[in-house]
């Protein structure tokens, strides 16, 4: 990236407020605000349970396993928080006055991705608290390089996350559809392909892991096994998690990052969204 | 200032906005008035920088919509013909974010809202949800939303409708206001009466094609080559119009009723004192002759069909 593109994507962009927005918008208490209030309340106590149970436990949890359940939290968490960054203010008719303003639409990208990555940076010191306490005391073996790499596969996913969401998001003319259509492809993705794979070869552990290779909770899985110090029996060598998952979660968000600016061009204005009179077709 | 040069859009075949022309000075309070469909969300649009003209363009104090659209933004409030408000922020929340992409400096942003608050009649509503708000405060708001940073030219969508009169009484004084504040203000409305009192500049659109542009009094006086006499008598009405008819620059000459006559004259006013010369020394009983003040509300249904697209 060049300097000036970095001056207009990040330091000098006045999209940045979203991140002040975000703050405000999901952490923000008080009269008026109560369901965000409630909400927070709820996260606060099982945040705390989380500790407790950790403290209590510390020697029973693997850190890796910790890892997993955090990136399955990402997994959710980041379409339902992020599902509205576009397609939202598309319905509440706001994006036009935002269009209207002297943003171009690579900041105002930049702008809601770095204000969801604030939300997921959060997120993830939060949980980095209980992991540390479980890697200090795990009564098993945790080689300090797998450790790394199931933290950075979780992170980089969960950036990828942030990015598929705002990419549907982009796309979407309702934000629920963004939800659906996002969820959906997790499911698929995640779920639902590799067990077709297995289904369909009966087994056959090579295709399982190609179909399931850049799926971060087989990664995190793979990498438990290989902390434990058993190895994959077959299949691919166990060197190749960690880097590869993270490089491709990376490189992915960023495509789908250009992808949304260049998205926003047509909803620049609601000839798109109205119906086609006959005399268009 | 504001300079439109041809500026049309086009949908397939449909042609929204036909080669619309006109400039406007600081201080100008343009009414952009046109039934509905006539094509003035759609210029308003195009010189927000919001569609693209399918051809012709606009400048604005020397930036071009088309080639240099950041810059024109920067210099325009814009305000849609509906809100688009966010829910769940508060009133000073929802203006900070404009300032701030606005590039409002972070240390003048609190002097800034609270003047335009001020300006709106908002500042007792600051720490007020948006979502409480009344129509004519979040129409207000929007509106303090576009002078965050004070735009040369605002560019309002027919801001008054949905308003109760008394809240649309508000919006037009501060409309007026703005106007002495020495920025190009566009008020759109297919409401005529809405428009007419505190307007300098018009315009009447109709099916894309600008039919007139001028100052207020300069349209009215120019759409009538004739002025219309109101005659009363007190009585020979009928009589008294046939009898015009035969003199010089009479047009037309028709008895209302009983008592009153309408005379369509392309005369002068020295021309028009002899007529009722002639009248009063014909024996006809007049006992009032007037002009009938021509209005907007004439002009514009004079030049517009009715048509809608
Ligand atoms: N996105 C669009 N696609 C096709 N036709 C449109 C579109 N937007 C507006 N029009 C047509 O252009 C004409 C002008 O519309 P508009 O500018 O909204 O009128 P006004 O604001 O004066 O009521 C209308 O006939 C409308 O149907
Ligand atoms: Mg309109």
């Amino acid at each position: 990236m060049t300097t000036t593109s970095w001056k207009h994507l990040v330091t000098d962009n006045p999209m940045l407020v979203e991140i002040t927005r975000t703050r405000r918008r999901f952490m923000s208490l008080g009269a008026g605000r109560s369901v965000n209030s409630g909400v927070i309340a709820v996260l606060i106590m099982c945040y705390l349970g989380l500790l407790l149970g950790v403290l209590r436990f510390r020697e029973d949890i693997a850190p890796i396993g910790l890892i997993f359940a955090q990136t399955a939290i990402f997994t959710i968490l980041a379409p339902a928080l992020l599902h509205g960054s576009i397609a939202g203010e598309r319905e509440r008719r706001s994006w036009d006055i935002l269009m209207a303003a002297p943003v171009s639409k690579a900041q105002i990208v930049a702008g809601k991705f770095l204000g969801a990555l604030t939300v997921l940076g959060i997120g993830f010191a939060l949980f980095l608290f209980p992991t540390l306490i479980t890697l200090a005391f795990y009564r098993g073996h945790t080689p300090i390089v797998p450790f790394l790499g199931a933290e950075a596969i979780s992170a980089s996913f969960g950036i990828l996350l942030c990015a598929l969401t705002i990419f549907l998001s982009a796309r979407a003319r309702r934000s629920f559809m963004a939800l659906g259509t996002t969820l959906t492809t997790l499911l698929l993705t995640l779920l639902a392909i590799p067990g077709l794979v297995a289904t369909l070869t009966m087994g056959n552990d090579v295709a399982l892991e190609f179909a399931c290779y850049f799926n971060p909770f087989w990664a995190l899985v793979a990498l438990v096994r290989l902390s434990d110090g058993s190895h994959i029996s077959n299949g691919m060598p166990a060197l190749v998690y960690g880097l590869p998952q993270v490089a491709f979660y990376l490189g992915f968000s960023a495509i789908l990052l250009a992808w949304s600016i260049n998205t926003l061009i047509f909803a620049d204005n609601d000839v798109k969204f109205k119906p086609r009179k006959a005399s268009d077709a | 200032m504001l300079e439109v040069r041809n500026l049309r859009k086009q949908y397939g075949d449909l042609v929204a906005v036909n080669g619309v022309s006109f400039c406007l000075q600081p201080g100008d309070v343009f009414g952009f008035i046109g039934s509905n469909g006539a094509g003035k969300t759609t210029t308003i649009r195009m010189i927000s920088t919001l569609l693209e003209p399918t051809a012709g363009t606009a400048t604005l104090n020397g930036a071009d919509i088309v080639k240099d659209p950041l810059a024109v933004r920067s210099m325009i409030g814009y305000m849609p013909d509906f809100f688009g408000l966010y829910d769940d922020v508060k009133v000073w929340e929802y203006l900070d974010f404009f300032a701030s992409i606005y590039r409002v400096p972070r240390s003048q942003r609190g002097d800034v809202i609270d003047n335009v608050l001020q300006l709106t009649d908002l500042t007792v509503k600051k720490d007020a949800f948006v979502q409480s708000l009344s129509r004519g405060m979040q129409q207000r708001l929007c509106l303090a939303r576009c002078l965050v940073h004070d735009p040369a030219l605002l560019l309002l969508d027919e801001p008054a409708s949905g308003l109760d009169p008394r809240a649309r009484a508000e919006l037009k004084a501060l409309i007026g206001e703005l106007g002495k504040m020495g920025k190009i203000v566009v008020v759109s409305s297919h409401i005529l009466p809405e428009l007419a009192d505190f307007c300098n500049t018009v315009g009447i659109i109709e099916r894309g094609d600008l039919l007139a542009f001028g100052p207020v009094d300069q349209i009215v006086k120019g759409a009538h080559t004739t002025r219309v006499l109101e005659l009363r008598l007190l009585r020979e009405a009928n009589a008294s119009a046939r009898f015009m008819l035969d003199l010089p620059h009479v047009v037309a000459a028709q008895a209302t009723s009983e008592s009153l006559v309408c005379v369509d004259f392309s005369g002068d006013y020295e021309q028009q004192a002899e007529l009722l010369k002639h009248l009063v020394s014909e024996g006809f009983p007049v006992i009032g002759f007037r002009e009938q003040e021509a209005d907007l509300e004439d002009v514009f249904l004079r030049l517009t069909t009715g048509a809608v697209q």
